[in-house]
Order: C-alpha cells, then sequence, then structure tokens
C-alpha cells in the first residue's frame, strides 16, 4: 500500500471531505458499460490486447460492409 | 460484431441546433423544441453545436432544460452532444457536459476561463466584486468540467496502460509511475497548442504533490484528527508552514502582501484532491475497471474471497490508489484549461478527455466498447487459454 494510501486509510470517515452534488444513482448508461466490462473480463480476462484487437477487426468489418451498401 | 446502442449514438431525427450566440434568444428559440422531444419519447436527444460561445448563465439554461424530466416522469433524456464546427468557450461546456459528447473530426473546441459580460450599470461594489468572481468563477468551473468528464478521462488511462510497458523500455526507466507514463502517451498525441495546457496541468499536479506531503508529515506529529474541521485545521497548518518555509529567503513575502491569497488557493486545492479520494464515482470506476489495473497475483487472491462485499472492498482498496493520482492530475487539467486561450483539435478533445469520440477515427471509446459483442463461435478456446494463463 502506498503512503497515500495509508495516510487516507487512517483517517476516520467523519473526517475525509466529501462531495455533496455526488450522484449515488446509477445511471443505465453506467450499468451497460458495468457489464460490458463483465463481458469482456469473462471472454479476455486480464488481457485488453486480444480484446482490442478484436474491437479492431469487428469496426474494421462494419465499415466494410457499410462501403457495400448502395449509396 | 459491433451491435448499434441508441444510448451513445447520435439521432438527427431527435435533436436541436445550438447555432450562433449562445443568449436568451437561443433559449426562445430551443426552449419549445426541447419541450417537444421531452414529450415524445425517453429516448436520447442529440444537441449539435456550432457556436463560439456566449453567456454561461444561457448555456446552463439550456442544459438545466434539456435535464428535467418531463411531467409523470422523473428520469430525464440522456443528452448526446456534438461539436460540428466549432465549440468555444460556453459551447465546449455544453459539448462537455453531454452523457456522451461527439466531435466531428474538423471541429475546433476553445476552453477558456470566465469572462464576464457586462448588463448592469457598474458601482463600486460591483467592480470590486468583478475583480474576485472570474477568479472563483475559474475554479468553481473547473471541478464542474471534472464532475462532467472525469469518467472519459479515467477511460483513456485504463487503455493507455497497454502501452506503459513499451514506455518504461523505450525510456530505459522501469521505474516510471504509472501517472508519467499516461503524462508521456497522451502528451505524445496531442498537437503543439494541447501540449502547453498538458504541461500547465502537470506542474498544477507537482503542487497538489507537496502539499499533500506537507500535510501528511504534520500529522506524523499531532493526534489523527476526529473530524472534517480537525482536518482542515491540520490542513491550514501543514500550509502554513510550507508557506513559510517556500518564502524564507524573500525578505519582502508576507501573508498580508499576497501569501494569503496562495494559502487559500492551496486549501482549496488541498480539499479538492481529498475529495476526489473519497468519491463515490471513482469506487465504481474501481469496480467495473479495476481488475485490469491489478497485478494478476492480487486479483487471484482478491477473485478467492467469498463474500462480494468483501471482494469488491478489497478491489478498490488495491486501485484507489492507482486512479486516484489519475483523477487529480485530471483534475489539475481541468483548471489548466482554465487559464488563458486552450483551442485544441478534435482529437486532442478526445485525448483530454472532453468528448468521448471522434466521429471517423478508430478511438477506442465507451461506445464501441458497449457496443462490441466478441463472436462466440470465434476463437472461444483461445480466449478461454488467455483467461487461463
Amino acid at each position: 500500500m502506498t503512503t497515500t494510501a495509508k495516510f487516507f486509510k487512517s483517517l476516520p470517515k467523519a473526517a475525509v471531505p466529501t462531495s455533496a452534488e455526488e450522484s449515488l444513482v446509477v445511471s443505465q448508461e453506467e450499468r451497460e458499460i458495468s457489464d460490458a466490462a463483465e463481458r469482456v473480463y469473462e471472454r479476455y480476462g486480464t488481457d485488453l490486447t486480444a480484446f482490442l484487437e478484436d474491437v479492431r477487426r469487428a469496426v474494421l468489418s462494419r465499415r466494410e460492409a457499410e462501403e457495400c451498401l448502395p449509396h | 460484431m459491433i451491435v448499434p446502442n441508441e444510448n451513445f449514438r447520435l439521432d438527427p431525427t431527435r435533436a436541436i441546433y445550438v447555432s450562433g450566440v449562445i443568449n436568451d434568444e437561443l433559449i426562445t428559440r430551443l426552449t419549445p423544441e426541447i419541450i417537444r422531444l421531452h414529450h415524445s419519447a425517453k429516448t436520447p436527444i442529440s444537441v449539435y453545436i456550432d457556436s463560439p460561445g456566449g453567456l454561461i448563465s444561457s448555456m446552463e439554461t439550456i442544459l438545466n432544460l434539456l435535464r428535467s424530466p418531463s411531467q409523470g416522469t422523473y428520469s430525464p433524456c440522456k443528452i448526446i452532444t456534438a461539436a460540428t464546427v466549432n465549440a468555444g468557450s460556453a459551447a465546449a461546456d455544453l459539448l462537455s457536459s453531454g452523457d456522451y459528447a461527439v466531435a466531428y473530426p474538423n471541429a475546433t473546441i476553445l476552453y477558456h476561463g470566465v469572462r464576464t459580460f457586462e448588463r448592469n450599470p457598474l458601482t463600486l461594489e460591483y467592480t470590486s466584486m468583478l475583480t474576485t468572481s472570474p477568479k472563483s468563477g475559474n475554479d468553481r468551473y473547473a471541478m464542474e468540467l471534472a464532475r462532467k468528464t472525469e469518467d472519459r478521462f479515467t477511460f483513456r488511462y485504463i487503455f493507455a496502460r497497454s502501452e506503459f510497458d513499451k514506455i518504461r523500455k523505450d525510456k530505459n526507466s522501469p521505474a516510471l509511475s504509472e501517472l508519467d507514463c499516461f503524462i508521456e502517451i497522451i502528451g505524445a498525441k496531442l498537437s503543439r497548442e494541447a501540449n502547453k495546457v498538458w504541461a500547465k496541468a502537470k506542474d498544477r499536479y507537482g503542487r497538489y504533490e507537496d502539499l499533500l506531503d506537507s500535510v501528511m508529515k504534520q500529522y506524523g506529529k499531532r493526534p489523527g484528527p476526529r473530524t472534517l474541521v480537525d482536518l482542515e485545521a491540520e490542513h491550514l497548518r501543514a500550509l502554513i508552514t510550507l508557506e513559510l518555509k517556500s518564502n524564507r529567503k524573500d525578505p519582502t513575502w508576507t501573508f498580508s502582501e499576497g501569501g494569503i491569497e496562495r494559502l487559500v488557493e492551496d486549501f482549496y486545492l488541498l480539499t479538492e484532491y481529498m475529495t476526489n479520494y473519497g468519491s463515490e464515482r471513482l469506487k465504481r470506476w474501481c469496480t467495473t475497471f479495476g481488475r485490469w489495473m491489478v497485478p494478476a497475483e492480487t486479483l487471484a487472491e482478491i477473485e478467492l474471497i467469498v463474500d462480494e462485499a468483501e471482494r469488491v472492498e478489497l478491489l478498490v482498496e488495491n486501485v484507489r490508489p492507482m486512479l486516484q493520482p489519475i483523477w487529480s492530475f485530471f483534475v489539475a487539467l481541468c483548471h489548466a484549461l482554465q487559464e488563458g486561450e486552450n483551442r485544441l483539435t478534435a482529437t486532442d478533445a478526445y485525448w483530454l478527455g472532453l468528448v468521448d469520440e471522434v466521429i471517423g477515427k478508430d478511438l477506442m471509446s465507451l461506445r464501441i466498447f458497449e457496443e462490441f459483442k466478441p463472436d462466440p463461435a470465434v476463437g472461444q478456446p483461445a480466449a478461454a487459454s488467455d483467461t487461463d494463463a
């Protein structure tokens, strides 16, 4: 644990400033991102390189498909 | 494959157009359009922006209207903003306020500090207030900008991490910190103009570190704080010590001649830093993306914990110290964007976390992250072995 982390951990909760404007409601979009993160983790584990390579291929394939459509 | 998700896609059939100066006339033009869109469906509203800016109060009125729920419903429509040609000043703020923000590839985005456009007759009291209000306005808008855009910046960081080892190797500096690696990687992707604001952010972040260091040293000498006000008192003691030490060699320096302003500024900087540390949103990011950040052996230990709440807490405890410097650096960046004139390209805005996506560029975005669905028929065994490894 870093020195900063130890310092923050040592502070009682009542002494840590919090943002009054912070929303505790999880939005639909946040849920979708969280689900997507779960999917990616289940499929690729901790290796994001393989994920990025598959994404690149999927984007390319979609673009090629769009270019074949009549304008 | 990519499966389109309307929460991340612009839709010109459910859109408003913010063009020209943002002022009361624009509000009058847009209000009926926004109300009609709210009542017709709950799907996202696209906000296309081509504006040099205008009155911040008018921009906030438009934003508040867009975010209002309609009668009988409690959740507002999502807002997807898009800079088409030019988004300057208040229009740049509007752009970054979108739940999802997009820039067209040749759009220009201009950030600068608060400017006061006078409508009232000038009085002595009012002119005195004007000398201090732009400064406090800048700070407030910097923090608002940070809140609006921190998710984007964190997302950049998570995907930049795959390049950290290469940077350490290229620079022959194995001990380079995560933040230093990130600063190097993003700096290399920015235009010359954007690099100026990046440099200002680095300076400001250095100040945060000095302040925190000074405060932590102070804690070692006294009993720990019990309440927020105890903590604030400790901060003030530490900051006064730091100021005295830093200015010892300057015989002209006093608190009354400028030192007190610096003390107040530093006090708020430190509060910002500490508020970020306890942020619920930071916790959410730790939970969603933390598994890609902790070392494999730590993750294996965390995943052995059966109790979910305990597992999440340990993950957050491990990830928070890694993400926190990134968030603090980002707060410093938002302050830097409020100083001087910062003219950015669409790609700069993407790398600085001000927009989610640049149309037509193959840059990783939350949209792609969500819309990408791995093909189960192809490569499933290979993926399973990756996970096992």
